[in-house]
């Protein structure tokens, strides 16, 4: 047993050899196996984080849902120019509606600015200074009605295509719709003795109005004050 | 390519880094399988799980020297040989008969032609063979033989006396000049 010894280099001999005779060695066939296995176990390997993905897809879906409820309106969009027309996605605050105008209206739209420097008061004016082909123009309005800008000013302003409508509130007054009226007793022309400090009182009875009657006039006298107050 | 460069790359699972070192390999791994296994189509089905293993252990791997990693690469593989080994019925059921017992002397291998005593080693029984493997060819102690086999150390040296005994009787059968040539 002892003449059998470890043999390095008999092991190298013998594992690059090859029997005659014997079937050729098929290394292109194992290594497609080898390359089979080892897709096969990437896959696997990407089985449980696949599944985690989805389950995380999953979980997040309802709070995705639910923020999409919350979310605002979606901004508003300029829709690509087709032939002869161009809208406008989002309206401005005073009309939240949409509008479709033609070329020539989006053509002076861009080239006009509107104010409402008062009210009651519209001055449409050139966009750019110094632009001749646009004439200022000043129209005067009711003034107990808010003028809405035209639809040219619409397109003209800048906040049309890339903001979202702001809704604008005013205090309204109950008069608002009908026309100012003065109180009568406010109206009556008061003489201009009766405005002189020094002059006659006349005082007035009853309501305002044709019943009104006129009492006087009344000599004026200088007020006293008390004897206890009085310098002695 | 240098070794290093390629375990680094197949760490990394670069197909083209695994094939290059398959290629480097394939044929010298081969013949190691096919020193333990009947025939070639087991060699290359344990080649091929064995290269499995290998690429499925190599991101744990550490490299330090080309040899050491040579070394870890045919550990792997004589391990797949032993597992399939055990996996047939027929493994040392031939190692527990009795061989007669040939008295201690001259290296039978001595003088013999590489091919020669490959064909020769592959004649002998599967249990004879995997422990003549192991201890002269792979250099392991009958310890590690042992441990690997799960037999006791005293069969491990027992099985080895045997084999070198059928050895020389399969040499002198199949090459009656063997002892002329030796004695030249």
């Amino acid at each position: 047993m002892d003449s059998v010894k470890p043999d390095k280099t008999l092991a190298g001999r013998l594992d690059g050899l090859e029997l005659p005779g014997a079937p050729p060695f098929r290394e292109e066939a194992v290594w497609n196996g080898i390359a089979r296995h080892l897709r096969a176990r990437r896959l696997r390997a990407l089985w449980p984080r696949m599944a985690v993905a989805a389950l995380l897809l999953l979980l997040a879906a309802p709070l995705l849902l639910l923020r999409t409820e919350v979310s605002p309106p979606p901004q508003a969009r300029v829709t690509p120019e087709t032939k002869d027309r161009i809208s406008t996605g989002a309206a401005p605050a005073v009309e939240p509606t949409t509008k479709t105008m033609s070329r020539e209206e989006a053509t002076v739209a861009t080239k006009t600015r509107v104010t409402q420097p008062a009210p009651g008061k519209v001055v449409v004016a050139p966009a750019l200074p110094g632009d001749s082909s646009v004439a200022i123009v000043q129209v005067m309005v009711p003034a107990d009605t808010v003028p809405a800008p035209p639809a040219a000013a619409i397109a003209a302003t800048p906040a049309v295509a890339v903001t979202a409508p702001v809704r604008r509130f005013r205090i309204a007054h109950i008069n608002d719709r009908g026309t100012p009226v003065l109180p009568e007793i406010a109206a009556t022309p008061v003489p201009d003795e009766d405005r002189d400090p020094q002059g006659v009182l006349r005082l007035r009875r009853g309501a305002s109005g044709p019943q009104t009657e006129t009492e006087g006039p009344h000599e004026r006298r200088p007020r006293r004050f008390s004897l206890s107050l009085s310098p002695q | 390519m240098e070794l290093a460069q390629l375990i680094e790359d197949c760490r990394h699972e670069r197909r083209s880094a695994q094939k290059a070192l398959y290629g480097h390999f394939a044929r010298p791994f081969f013949g190691l399988c096919r020193r333990y296994l009947k025939n070639e189509s087991e060699a290359e089905e344990v080649l091929q799980n064995g290269f499995v293993n290998i690429f499925a252990a190599l991101p744990r791997f550490e490299y330090i020297s080309e040899a050491a990693t040579v070394g870890w690469m045919k550990r792997v593989l004589v391990n797949e040989c032993l597992q399939h080994l055990r996996r047939s019925t027929s493994f040392l059921q031939v190692g527990l008969e009795e061989a007669a017992e040939v008295p201690g002397g001259e290296d039978p291998l001595e003088g013999l032609e590489a091919a020669e005593l490959l064909r020769t080693i592959l004649q002998l029984p599967t249990g004879y063979r995997t422990v003549f493997n192991l201890y002269v060819l792979e250099q392991y102690s009958h310890k590690e033989i042992a441990a690997l086999l799960g037999i006791s150390e005293g069969t491990s040296k027992s099985q080895l006396s045997k084999a070198r005994a059928l050895l020389q009787q399969l040499i002198t059968q199949a090459y009656p000049g063997h002892g002329l040539r030796k004695t030249r």
